[in-house]
C-alpha cells in the first residue's frame, strides 16, 4: 500500500490550514475555497466517461441519483 | 523603511531558526542592513552565531530600568551588516522570580518603534508556541513569514498561527501581512508534494516560488557555528537562500 493510499491530504488544506474565523489578513486577497454542489451532480455524469454499454455493471449504476444523496445511501460504518 | 517582519509557526522544528539565520545572511550577503531578533528561549539564533545568550538582554533591562535603552546599545555584530539582538525572559525569570508571561506586553515593538532603525529588515526568531513571547513578535512586526515543513502536523501549527493573529489584530499598533508562506524540509516525496499543492490551494500565489530542501549541510554548517553561506557558499543550499532574499525582497505587501 502506497503513502498516499493509507494517508492523504489531498483536499483538506482549508480543513487543516484556515482557522473558523477565516484568514487574518486583509489583504492580497486569498484563494476561495472550491466547493462542489454535490446535490446537482448526477452519479450518471461521472460514470458516463467510460464505456458500459452491455455490461451487467451498468444495470447497477444509479445514472438518476445525485452524488450527495448517492454517497449517503450507504452504510460507511 | 525598516521592513520588520516575524518569522513565526506554532510548530517546533519546522525552520524557523534555519530561516531566520539564512536569509539574513543572504540579505546582508546582497548588501542590506539587517538585524536579527532572538526571541526564542532557547537561543538557538544567538547560539548559532557562537554569541552566549546569557549576555544579550534588552528586556531585563528595559524592565528593571524602566526606560527605553537605546538599540544600538543592544545589538551585537556578527558578520559585515548583519546585527543580532538576544531578547529572552530567561535570565529575567532566574533572578527576579518573573515568568514569561510577565512580558506580555509590546516592549519589542516600543525598541524596534525608535525611528529611524538602521536597518533595511529586522528578521524576529519567534519561539514555537502561543504564549506571550510569540505575540510580542507579532505585535512588532509589520510582515509574517511562516516556514511550514513538509509534513501534516506542520500545517496544523499554520492555523493555530493564524489564530493567533486574529487575537492580536485588534491591539496590533500595525496591521500585519502576509509576506508568505515558506515550504521547508522539502523531499521530493508524494507527501510532501501534497503538503505544497494545499498550501498552494488556500494562500494561492503567497506560497513563495523558493522552496527549502532537506539538506544535511544545515547541520554542518551550524556545528561550526556559520550559516551555510559562509560555511559552503558554493552548495545548492546556500543558492536557494539568496534565491528566498531576492525573491521576498521583491514582495511588497
Amino acid at each position: 500500500m502506497s503513502e498516499s493510499e493509507r494517508f492523504t491530504i489531498v483536499g483538506r488544506g482549508w480543513q487543516e490550514l484556515v482557522p473558523a474565523r477565516g484568514l487574518p489578513f486583509a489583504s492580497p486577497a486569498p484563494a476561495e475555497p472550491v466547493v462542489a454542489d454535490l446535490s446537482r451532480e448526477l452519479v450518471g455524469t461521472f460514470f458516463d466517461q467510460f464505456d458500459w454499454e452491455g455490461t451487467a455493471a451498468a444495470r447497477e449504476i444509479p445514472w438518476t441519483t445525485p452524488v450527495d444523496r448517492f454517497f449517503t445511501s450507504f452504510e460507511w460504518e | 523603511m525598516t521592513r520588520i517582519v516575524a518569522v513565526s509557526n506554532q510548530k517546533g522544528g519546522v525552520g524557523k531558526t534555519t530561516t531566520t539565520v539564512h536569509l539574513g545572511a543572504a540579505l546582508a550577503e546582497a548588501g542590506a542592513e539587517v538585524l536579527l531578533v532572538d526571541l526564542d528561549p532557547q537561543a538557538a539564533l544567538t547560539a548559532s552565531f557562537g554569541l552566549d545568550p546569557t549576555a544579550l538582554e534588552f528586556l531585563i533591562l528595559s524592565r528593571i530600568e524602566g526606560g527605553q535603552p537605546a538599540i544600538s546599545a543592544l545589538t551585537r555584530p556578527v558578520r559585515p551588516r548583519l546585527k543580532v539582538l538576544r531578547a529572552s525572559p530567561t535570565l529575567l525569570a532566574r533572578r527576579r522570580g518573573a515568568t514569561e508571561s510577565d512580558l506580555a506586553g509590546p516592549e519589542l515593538a516600543a525598541l524596534l518603534s525608535q525611528a529611524p532603525l538602521p536597518f533595511d529588515w529586522v528578521l524576529i526568531d519567534s519561539p514555537p508556541s502561543l504564549g506571550p513571547l510569540a505575540k510580542n513578535a507579532l505585535l512588532a512586526a509589520h510582515e509574517l513569514l511562516v516556514p511550514v515543513q513538509c509534513q501534516y502536523l506542520a500545517m496544523r501549527g499554520v492555523r493555530a498561527l493564524l489564530d493567533l493573529v486574529w487575537d492580536i489584530r485588534d491591539t496590533s499598533p500595525t496591521p500585519l501581512a502576509l509576506l508568505g508562506i515558506l515550504p521547508t524540509m522539502y523531499r521530493p516525496t508524494e507527501l510532501c508534494d501534497q503538503v505544497i499543492t494545499e498550501l498552494r490551494s488556500v494562500f494561492g500565489s503567497q506560497v513563495l516560488a523558493t522552496v527549502v530542501p532537506d539538506d544535511e549541510s544545515i547541520a554542518l554548517a551550524s556545528a561550526a557555528q556559520e550559516t551555510v553561506l559562509d560555511f559552503a557558499p558554493a552548495a545548492r543550499l546556500a543558492e536557494v537562500y539568496r534565491q528566498l532574499a531576492r525573491e521576498i525582497t521583491h514582495v511588497r505587501v
